[in-house]
């Protein structure tokens, strides 16, 4: 060896194709629908992961274009791998209900077809799941945000959230997170809805009569306070998750269109569902939290057309929520207690109509920091 | 994760690499970068001492028998004086925390497959390494750090067809006397990835010999033959033609800095950006005086912006000139943005418009580098009679392809554009052209906006008088009309 050579070897490793566990750990959903631009991308992290410890559930659901064909390629190079449903379009939710059903691994996720995972995903999840004693029932991942635009690579919305949960005063990366459930710690509720980013216990969704919400948008929030509420054992894995695409859309309406008024039914059976279970006051205060975040978003992005529909909507469900529940939200968790106060008095007066406006909007928040100076 | 990581996780393909690190990478550096990616084979150079690296690679060593799985089944350190010398064949070249890159240039003879690296803005840009990979390499992702903002991320990937990066369009039509220069401006810069598309709209005049005969000389000029129908049959023509990841356009009777279309392309793709533009410059041709335009070039424009939000204002503010831009292909395409080859002159309207309320990043190079001709006869600029009622047709396209998107604050600024053009239009028409003209422009700007929120939103953003010029138009007020012409 020469003198300024250090080098390093390790034998061959093995063919990754033997690996392929008979009695694999997860299963992971792919719902398709017309996504023939992306699919490939999607498989193909899954079908490299450095560890072959699961098995791909592709549900194509209905799709006009390519994606069927491109199916197929998969499954015919990996037959032991992939399996495949064919259905009707119904919607996200449906397919993902669809395969839920199917499941035979002890843990279970979904990944959307226009995201792909990391390449180490399988092998994290099972390295972890092997550290705890007891199996949780759900674990987080955080995902990082890929904008299709400027090619940036960021940090998932709440990273911040979810590390003051999982990994308190932790300054060394590769400590275990901590073990922790919604009893215990109610910031579990204010994390993202995203169902992608959580790998759940197949036991624990079948023992709650887990499903998502079907044939709306938004299908995550209901059972995001469905698990959590019931969940015992709740960990987190932080150096793992998929990458979310952003900013794809051709339109920049494809955001502000008729689907956002879903998110009126959803939260309303949310609420129900807390209500008549008898959920404590502090999480219906987190779900309204989620609410307020779905609500200024919404009035935000929604266009013309469909805007004087929504606020009408959301009127009318604001007035039927009790106003001590909003009391004990402003109280608790809000994060912007005082624009919020303003802003859901106006939601439930007849004047809600005015919000229309941005500019209204962008001069009332001015106003408000302004009486908040003085 | 970052953006290199990111990239090599998502590509399985990448089996080996020569990492190439700077003098300040750690150990705790190569430790993410393993964890993150999964390399069989790891070769770390750079311009370190032997030394330095043992220190960044025996901790990793010690470490193995905890985390055997996660190390490359073959790591070394060689330091640069060693590896250059020697054969290698490796899948990329990374490189990270470099601080000169010239070094890179040397590297190139391992003609790595993928150039994926992350480097700090200065003076050698991440362009200087794509032009000099560009021909080995089927993929290059370069990431350009700024202070206090975000990345700049250069994406690029090996055309399958061609190796043409920028088309450049220039409609033809009886130009012949400003076309030598013109052609001599443009073909100063000397890449060979770019390509001129003369789309001749029928010329009666030899503007065709004098493009062939350029064309002998300079392989990158191609003719296009169509009969007429128009700048903006013209200008689609060579779209639908165009090879090139971005495409720009020119009037061939401008002509151009021979550095625009260097710095256009070099602005855009450094940060992936879809549209940059650069400023202009007035050239009046009788007294052959030249007059810097001003324009929305400085800060923020400057720096990139990713917002489509900040964008939109744009759409009221920026001047309509589409020759002193370039748009990426994909970008166009994917907004379904074309011209409407049914409108005479002024087809480069719609086109900003559209560009605008699309393009969801965008950047400017703050220089004045194309040379606008004004003053000469017959151009279409000068109309001031009925030609003008061009902009009824204009903003009907506008009114279905923008303010179908129904977002509000895009058709605001619509409404703010309007008022413009319309104000430039009544100042500049002839008197008994701006009864009829007042009449169709009351009807279109009833279309995108109530009376009362426009009057205000016109003096918030545009000033008095175009809230008074709003009000003349819709109010049907010649006399007031007049009034502010003579004052304007």
């Amino acid at each position: 060896m020469k003198k300024n050579i250090i080098s390093y070897n390790v034998d061959e490793r093995e063919n990754k194709m033997s690996l392929v566990n008979k009695k694999p750990l997860m299963t992971i959903i792919v719902p398709a629908y017309n996504v023939e631009k992306y699919l490939e991308q999607c498989l193909d992290s899954l079908v490299y992961q450095t560890i072959m410890d699961h098995r791909i559930i592709v549900v194509n659901d209905g799709s006009t274009d390519n994606t069927a064909e491109i199916i197929k390629k998969y499954i015919n190079e990996y037959p032991e791998l992939i399996s495949w449903i064919d259905q009707e379009n119904k919607g996200l939710g449906a397919a993902r209900n669809r395969g839920l059903r199917l499941v035979e691994t002890p843990f279970v996720t979904c990944i959307d077809s226009d995201d792909w995972q990391d390449q180490m995903f399988v092998e994290r999840i099972k390295n972890v799941v092997n550290k705890y004693d007891e199996q949780p029932d759900i674990i987080f991942t955080l995902p990082w945000l890929y904008d299709s635009v400027t090619h940036q690579v960021t940090e998932w919305y709440d990273k911040d959230t979810f590390e003051k949960i999982f990994f308190p005063n932790s300054e060394k990366e590769d400590k275990m997170s901590i073990v922790t459930n919604a009893r215990e710690n109610k910031f579990l509720y204010e994390l993202e809805a995203s169902t992608n980013r959580r790998i759940y216990r197949t036991e624990f969704l079948r023992k709650i009569g887990f499903s998502y919400t079907e044939g709306k948008k938004w299908e995550d929030v209901k059972p995001h306070f469905h698990a959590i509420h019931h969940a015992d054992r709740c960990i987190a894995l932080k150096n793992t998750g998929f990458f979310y695409r952003v900013n794809t859309g051709g339109q920049i309406t494809s955001g502000g269109g008729k689907s956002r008024l879903d998110i009126i039914p959803v939260f309303r059976d949310t609420l129900d569902m807390a209500f008549t279970e008898g959920w404590n006051e502090i999480e219906i205060a987190y779900i309204l939290r989620m609410l307020w975040n779905f609500t200024t978003w919404s009035i935000d992005v929604t266009n013309t057309e469909y805007i004087g529909s929504l606020l009408k909507n959301l009127h009318e469900l604001f007035n039927s929520i009790p106003y001590k529940n909003f009391k004990i939200y402003f109280k608790t968790c809000s994060p912007h207690r005082r624009k919020e106060m303003v802003k859901t008095w106006l939601l439930k007066s007849p004047f809600y109509n005015i919000l229309k406006d941005y500019r209204v909007r962008e001069y009332g928040v001015r106003i408000i920091r302004k009486l908040k100076r003085r | 994760m970052r953006e290199v990581e990111m990239y090599l996780n998502s590509h399985h393909m990448v089996k080996s690499a020569i990492l190439y690190v700077g003098p300040d990478y750690q150990s705790c550096c190569l430790k993410d970068f393993i964890n993150t990616t999964n390399l069989d084979e790891i070769i770390i150079t750079g311009d370190i001492t032997q030394k330095q690296g043992l220190d960044i690679l025996s901790p990793l060593i010690e470490q193995d028998s905890i985390n055997k799985q996660r190390l490359p089944s073959k790591l070394q350190f060689i330091s640069l004086e060693e590896i250059i010398p020697t054969e290698k064949e490796v899948d990329a070249l990374v490189f990270e925390n470099v601080e000169d890159i010239s070094v890179l240039f040397q590297l190139e003879k391992f003609s790595p497959k993928y150039l994926v690296g992350e480097m700090k803005q200065q003076g050698l840009s991440s362009f200087a390494l794509w032009e000099k990979y560009r021909n080995t390499c089927e993929e290059i992702l370069i990431v350009t750090k700024r202070i206090d903002m975000d990345a700049q991320v250069l994406s690029w990937k090996k055309n399958t067809d061609n190796n043409i990066e920028l088309s450049v369009i220039f409609p033809m039509y009886n130009v012949a006397k400003y076309l030598d220069q013109c052609i001599e401006s443009v073909t100063a810069w000397k890449a060979d990835y770019i390509e001129f598309l003369f789309v001749n709209d029928g010329s009666p005049d030899n503007s065709k010999e004098i493009v062939l005969e350029w064309a002998k000389k300079d392989r990158r000029i191609k003719l296009l033959d169509k009969p007429n129908g128009g700048c903006a049959s013209a200008r689609q023509w060579g779209l639908d033609r165009a090879k090139g990841r971005y495409v720009g356009f020119i009037d061939p009777d401008d002509y151009i800095d021979e550095s625009m279309f260097r710095k256009l392309l070099r602005a855009a793709m450094i940060g992936s950006y879809e549209i940059s533009y650069c400023g202009y410059n007035e050239l009046y041709e009788n007294t052959g005086e030249t007059k810097k335009v001003d324009d929305l070039l400085g800060w923020p424009y400057n720096l990139g912006i990713v917002e489509p939000n900040k964008i939109w204002p744009m759409i009221a503010f920026s001047r309509v000139a589409i020759w002193r831009g370039i748009y990426k292909t994909d970008f166009l395409n994917r907004s379904k943005i074309h011209f409407y080859t049914d409108l005479r002159r002024f087809d480069d309207l719609p086109f900003k418009v559209e560009t605008l309320a699309n393009a969801k990043s965008i950047i400017a190079v703050n220089e004045h580098l194309y040379y606008y001709r004004l003053a000469r006869p017959g151009q279409d600029v000068s109309a001031d009679d009925d030609r003008l009622y061009v902009h009824f047709p204009i903003f009907n396209y506008l009114n279905e392809s923008v303010a179908s998107t129904k977002d509000q604050r895009i058709i605001d600024y619509l409404q703010l554009c309007k008022i413009q053009t319309h104000r430039y239009a009544i100042n500049k028409i002839r008197k008994e052209f701006l009864k009829e003209y007042v009449l169709n422009a009351k009807k279109d700007l009833m279309t995108t906006g109530n009376f009362f929120r426009t009057l205000f939103m016109a003096k918030k953003e545009l000033g008095k008088k175009a809230r008074m010029y709003y009000f003349g138009m819709v109010t049907n007020n010649i006399m007031l009309l007049n009034f502010l012409k003579h004052n304007d």
